[in-house]
């Protein structure tokens, strides 16, 4: 049984023997993580879109130089990061400040289940929460989360050690459950 | 008993906890309420953490990338054309430049110069340069048929 790397690599031989419609495919498998991650660094839709695109046409043209030791992913997540970085700072993109959650959260308890509600209700804090972290926080915690990667595989995303990437974590996780315990007041131990 | 730090509570979550550790934290667990909350705070996290759904991109997404990387492939063609184009164009000008030079020489060529008994002499000879004419127009054929006709005709087709 082929792997999902077995497979992305299948699909990159085809397209540097010129088959650029394998390129599709390879887009297709890849592209809501690519997009979910370049979400979290930028916090809207329309650059995120931008940052994947442009981290899409720029493997595409780096492709020959894949170095197939490390698998497709690692290398090619670290382009979306640095493509959503230069993108940030191009923008300078300032984070939806969002006054009060907890009135935007009221407008999603409208004629719905309570289990529904209680899990629209999680997601959309951690969202919220997830919005005021640094870009760097939120590329650890998306990382680690999104795909389960490893450490390892973290640090050779961001081209880090291990340690540091690990240290790095939990300080995100740290900040992420400080920002949510300050956006939720009293409000956490209704949502557990 | 001595609480876990913050970063030995995360990896009692990550399931990294020595056995020691995992041990002091189910004690703490059972006695520590403060410490209980701050652990079901992060636990919380955790849980919700894994949760979190993958955004989806708009349905264009696919078709904009491959656009993209087409427009740049065509770049490129366009690019690797001009080479060829001046090629062309040297094949042209090389053509026009020895028949101008055989022109040119052959009056001198009867005056016995010092220059044309020399290296000029033996290049000025009917046979090379007509055999460079041929050459230089079978290139100059094999480019426009490569560069220009081929394509042209290929693109009809399609």
């Amino acid at each position: 049984m082929k792997t999902t790397e077995d497979k992305d690599i299948l699909l990159i031989n085809r397209i540097l023997k010129g088959e650029t419609p394998a390129y599709r495919e390879l887009v297709n498998r890849h592209k809501d993580y690519a997009f979910t991650l370049a979400y979290r660094i930028l916090n809207s839709r329309e650059d995120a879109e931008e940052a994947a695109q442009d981290a899409f046409v720029r493997a595409f043209n780096a492709l020959p130089n894949f170095n197939r030791e490390s698998k497709f992913t690692t290398w090619f997540y670290r382009i979306i990061i640095n493509a959503a970085l230069t993108i940030q700072q191009k923008k300078k993109i300032q984070t939806e400040n969002i006054d009060n959650p907890s009135q935007e959260a009221h407008l999603l308890r409208g004629g719905d289940s309570t289990e529904n509600l209680k899990r629209k209700e999680q997601r959309f804090y951690i969202q919220q929460a997830l919005k005021q972290l640094s870009a760097d926080d939120v590329t650890m915690i998306t990382l680690f989360y999104l795909k389960e990667h490893s450490l390892e595989e973290i640090a050779e995303i961001v081209s880090i050690e291990t340690n540091t990437v690990k240290v790095k974590l939990h300080r995100a996780r740290k900040r992420l459950a400080d920002v949510m315990q300050d956006m939720l007041k009293g409000e956490t131990q209704s949502l557990l | 008993m001595e609480r876990l730090s913050e970063e030995q509570m995360w990896e009692v979550i990550d399931g990294l906890a020595s056995p020691e550790i995992l041990q002091q934290h189910n004690q703490l667990l059972l006695t520590d309420s403060e410490y209980k909350a701050e652990f079901q705070q992060y636990a919380f996290l955790e849980q919700h953490l894994l949760k979190l759904d993958l955004e989806v991109p708009s349905m264009r997404f696919t078709e904009n990338v491959i656009d993209n990387v087409l427009q740049i492939k065509k770049l490129d063609t366009k690019k690797d054309k001009s080479p060829a184009i001046y090629l062309a164009a040297m094949v042209m000008l090389s053509l026009l430049l020895v028949k101008l030079f055989s022109t040119v020489s052959t009056p001198s060529h009867s005056s016995n110069t010092v220059e044309n008994e020399g290296f000029l002499s033996l290049l000025v000879n009917p046979f090379l340069i007509n055999g460079f004419i041929v050459v230089n127009v079978i290139l100059f054929f094999v480019l426009l048929d490569k560069k220009i006709a081929k394509p042209f005709f290929e693109k009809k087709l399609k």
